[in-house]
């Protein structure tokens, strides 16, 4: 039986404002999960918390709404608790790349399997509109009514330069079709998937839309020359802003992932294993 | 001749192998069938600063260090001069005079037996390493106490035999010289061992060892935590066992991830529990009222050491008992649990994670530097009850439910607070856990009465735990006692040694021990206070942490108290002295 949204429905309705970037990062993923053709209960979702963390209220999969900022260590518990799951965390840019940047960096050292979804519209949306790790430079915003000083994070650029995470990869809101395809090939490969949305958010980024945007972003997998293995060439990209900006899958190694290291989940889930008499008298010797 | 009972204490700087040489001394008399209490204290540094061991023996009981120290191994001149006090008449101190060129201190009042050994000489005579002094001076103190030399050739080779066999044959002989050295030749030295079987085999554990042990009986698969003292050996012994006990063993980048990482697997059905002292319990609580909305089982493990801030990191304190109670904001409910010694360190741990899934909520064991990281000789341990794993629902009880047209939910209200269970992966049983209030599904609700219902759905759970679960304070020593030392935790290692030097005095005093802290169980507890005539409430904090919580729960005042914040542990003396002047 194909799989519909209607089968992906919950009781519950986004509160996103209307053309919020939000709606195309759900539609997104939700034609993800049906292009994957797994059964709905092996996915589980987890985020933080901000207007990307309400994502999973809508999508009928397991979830997890966690705390600010900390939906990377959720997640990969879940991941390494049954690994079997197809695991993925979704957080904004400030929840991930500014309370929660410290788990992102080790996320990345660690490439577990799950693919890790930033709804990136440079700007705290849902406290009202103060500045993010990402604003540009001089944007007024509520608490930046001056300009914002600080130098933006770049997190393709960060991921980059990170050694571990095995696919990095940009999208954007306003291409569902692309966006789709890029979650479904983060869903897919086999090992930490980073998936930096530009999001437009239209009540609080007046500078950042989807105009900005349309004019400026085109597709890593339509320029022939673009080789998504080569991190000097995914570099020079991940650099452009003010006339170009990449789209697609930057950089997708095989490696090996952290679970690949721990014995105990060679041969099945930890929660598949039965702890209803565990013998711990071996450990007694060394104490006698 | 006073047989089996004395204390022997080693004293040297940091990086002299102290810590080991009181294992090894620890296990020679454990081995003899002695009860052993080994207790270390340290500074916050890795080489220098003065460190110290000291054991207790005790052929029936040692619960804890005590005063008096009747062998000193004085492994540099600062031991001596630090540790006088201590020496009483008939007190022997083994050192070498290669460490006191300018001649020895004098100690006046003190009939003391000084025992030389020239550990040095005997070192460079056989180019043996310099930590190789601390096996001469094992050898010395059980020659002076006439130790049978076959149980300390037994542990010595066992000890070394594991890492390196030739190593144990050089410790063998070291050992050995140092025996031979004093020997038969200190006539006035009227303490000794004389080896007795112990009716059931014995080992000598860390409380920190306890606990762990306790969580991989009771199916701990997933362990994460950031290292701080006095915690971090918990993290290393897991660690190790990781592959013989298939275990996943997280060091994480923080407290935070650990926090939210054992909630991950909670959520998930893997039993989890994370390690930790104060400050990392504070980077911990926004993710503990996480676990309490989101009713996730999870089991933390809160070693105490003084604060505030960064305060006496290796020393130990009971001042968190009041933080662990109202970590995290909003209410919620939670059980805090503390156990007293290694046995209930072990007990309390295999416990905590049961509670944790029968009631869906936050299990905190409180315990503190002093219970773990001082090593006492236990039987080996064994569960007194199965696991129990509550209202997890099995995939065929789930495929029921749906049979039968009810929509799985997760919160659904029950008689007893708790909702069935389902796991991700599991057909059927779709849901989402939040941080946010919500409905019985998960969804997001800002109802009033929808949060109100909630609130007291999840604070049902602890009527029904007080009703099956929660277990009353403990007597130990006579009935109708004159009077009550009341404590928690690690007080109860003192205490029960103050209790027997009372009994031995004639004195009538007894003590009451509380694991069940939150929630009060207030009819036990109040049934055990009635049956006292004075209490003494002995704790290891400034503002009387437990005794306002009893006053504010259960309406009771304690007679007096006796407190110290000074970082160091009770000892049986000092309590006995305080109940002496109230009784």
């Amino acid at each position: 039986m194909t799989m519909k949204l209607t089968n992906l429905q919950t009781t519950e309705n986004p509160d996103w404002c209307p053309g919020c970037g939000d709606f195309g990062i759900l539609m997104g993923i939700k034609k993800a999960l049906i292009a994957l053709e797994r059964p709905l209960h092996e996915t589980c979702i987890v985020s933080g918390i901000g207007c990307s963390g309400k994502l999973n209220h809508f999508v009928n999969t397991y979830g997890f709404e966690g705390i600010h900022g900390r939906a990377l260590p959720l997640a990969a518990a879940v991941h390494l608790a049954n690994h079997k799951l197809n695991v993925v965390a979704v957080g904004g840019d400030g929840d991930g790349y500014g309370i929660g940047m410290a788990h992102f960096m080790h996320a990345m050292r660690r490439n577990m399997d799950m693919t890790y979804i930033v709804h990136n519209n440079q700007v705290y949306g849902l406290t009202k509109g103060q500045y993010s790790p990402t604003t540009e430079p001089g944007m007024k915003t509520s608490s930046s009514p001056f300009g914002a000083i600080e130098t933006p994070v770049n997190p393709i650029k960060l991921a980059l330069a990170s050694e571990g995470i095995s696919f990095i990869a940009r999208g954007f809101a306003g291409d569902i079709q692309f966006l789709h395809d890029i979650i479904l090939a983060g869903m897919k490969h086999n090992g930490f998937a980073l998936i930096d949305v530009l999001q437009p958010c239209v009540t609080f980024n007046k500078l950042n839309t989807y105009e900005f945007f349309k004019s400026r972003v085109y597709r890593l997998d339509e320029d022939t020359t673009y080789d998504n293995t080569n991190k000097k060439m995914a570099m020079e990209r991940c650099e452009e802003w003010d006339t170009r900006i990449a789209t697609g899958i930057f950089y997708q190694v095989d490696t090996p992932t952290y679970e690949d290291s721990l014995p105990a989940i060679a041969e099945k889930p930890l929660v598949e294993h039965d702890i209803t008499n565990i013998d711990i008298t071996p450990l007694f010797k060394e104490f006698m | 001749m006073e047989t089996n009972r004395f204390q022997w204490k080693i004293g040297g700087e940091a990086g002299f192998g102290i810590m080991t040489t009181g294992l090894v001394f620890s296990r020679v008399c454990m081995r003899a069938g002695l009860k052993t209490f080994a207790y270390p204290e340290y500074p916050s540094l890795i080489r220098g600063g003065h460190n110290t061991y000291q054991v207790f023996v005790d052929a029936e009981q040692a619960s804890t260090q005590i005063h008096p120290v009747h062998i000193l191994v004085a492994l540099n001149k600062e031991t001596i001069t630090l540790h006088t006090e201590e020496l009483i008449d008939g007190s022997a101190i083994i050192y070498d005079p290669a460490d006191f060129k300018d001649g020895l201190p004098t100690i006046e009042g003190k009939q003391l037996i000084w025992v030389p050994v020239p550990m040095n000489q005997i070192i460079k005579e056989r180019e043996g390493h310099r930590v190789a002094r601390n096996t001469i001076a094992i050898g010395a103190s059980l020659g002076l106490l006439q130790c049978p030399w076959e149980i300390i050739e037994g542990v010595i080779s066992d000890w070394f035999g594991k890492k390196k066999p030739h190593l144990a044959e050089e410790n063998v002989a070291l050992t050995k010289i140092g025996y031979d050295a004093v020997a038969g030749k200190y006539a006035t030295f009227n303490y000794n061992i004389e080896a007795r079987t112990p009716a059931k085999p014995h080992m000598v554990i860390s409380g920190n060892g306890s606990i762990a042990m306790g969580a991989m009986k009771a199916g701990m698969k997933f362990f994460a935590a950031y290292p701080m003292t006095p915690s971090s050996d918990i993290l290393g012994y897991l660690s190790r066992q990781e592959r013989k006990m298939d275990l996943v063993v997280k060091h994480t980048e923080d407290e935070i991830a650990a926090m939210n990482m054992i909630i991950g697997a909670g959520f998930a059905g893997v039993r989890a529990m994370t390690a930790t002292s104060g400050g990392g319990f504070a980077l911990m609580g926004e993710a503990l009222g996480m676990a309490g909305l989101a009713e996730v089982p999870i089991v933390v493990i809160m070693g105490q050491r003084p604060g505030p801030s960064t305060g006496l990191p290796t020393w130990t304190s009971q001042a968190d008992l009041r933080f662990v109670l109202h970590a995290s904001q909003g209410e919620f409910p939670r059980i805090v649990l503390t156990p007293g010694d290694a046995e209930e360190c072990f007990q309390s741990t295999y416990e905590a994670f049961n509670l944790a899934e029968k009631y869906q909520t936050p299990v905190i064991v409180v315990v503190d530097k002093y219970v773990q990281e001082s090593w006492k000789s236990v039987e080996l341990y064994e569960a007194t009850t199965s696991i129990d794993r509550g209202k997890l629902l099995t995939q065929d009880e789930l495929n029921a439910a749906v049979e039968n047209g009810a929509a799985y939910l997760r919160h659904k209200y029950t008689q007893d607070g708790v909702s069935p269970r389902a796991l991700p992966g599991m057909e059927h049983g779709r849901h989402i856990a939040s941080s946010y209030e919500h409905v019985e599904s998960g969804a997001t609700t800002e109802d009033e009465l929808e949060t109100v219902k909630q609130n007291d759905k999840r604070f049902e759970k602890l009527q029904t735990f007080l009703k099956t679960d929660a277990k009353g304070p403990v007597f130990y020593g006579p009935e109708n006692a004159d009077l009550t030392i009341v404590g928690w935790g690690s007080t109860k290692q003192p205490a029960l040694e103050a209790v027997r030097m009372a009994e031995a005095a004639g004195l009538s005093i007894n003590y009451l021990h509380f694991i069940y802290i939150d929630p009060l169980p207030l009819k036990l507890v109040q049934e055990a206070l009635r049956k006292t005539k004075k209490t003494l409430c002995v704790e290891g904090n400034k503002l009387g942490q437990l005794e306002g919580w009893v006053r504010e729960h259960a309406g009771i005042t304690m007679s007096d108290h006796f407190r110290k914040y000074g970082g160091r542990p009770f000892y049986p003396e000092e309590i006995l002295e305080q109940a002496k002047k109230h009784l």
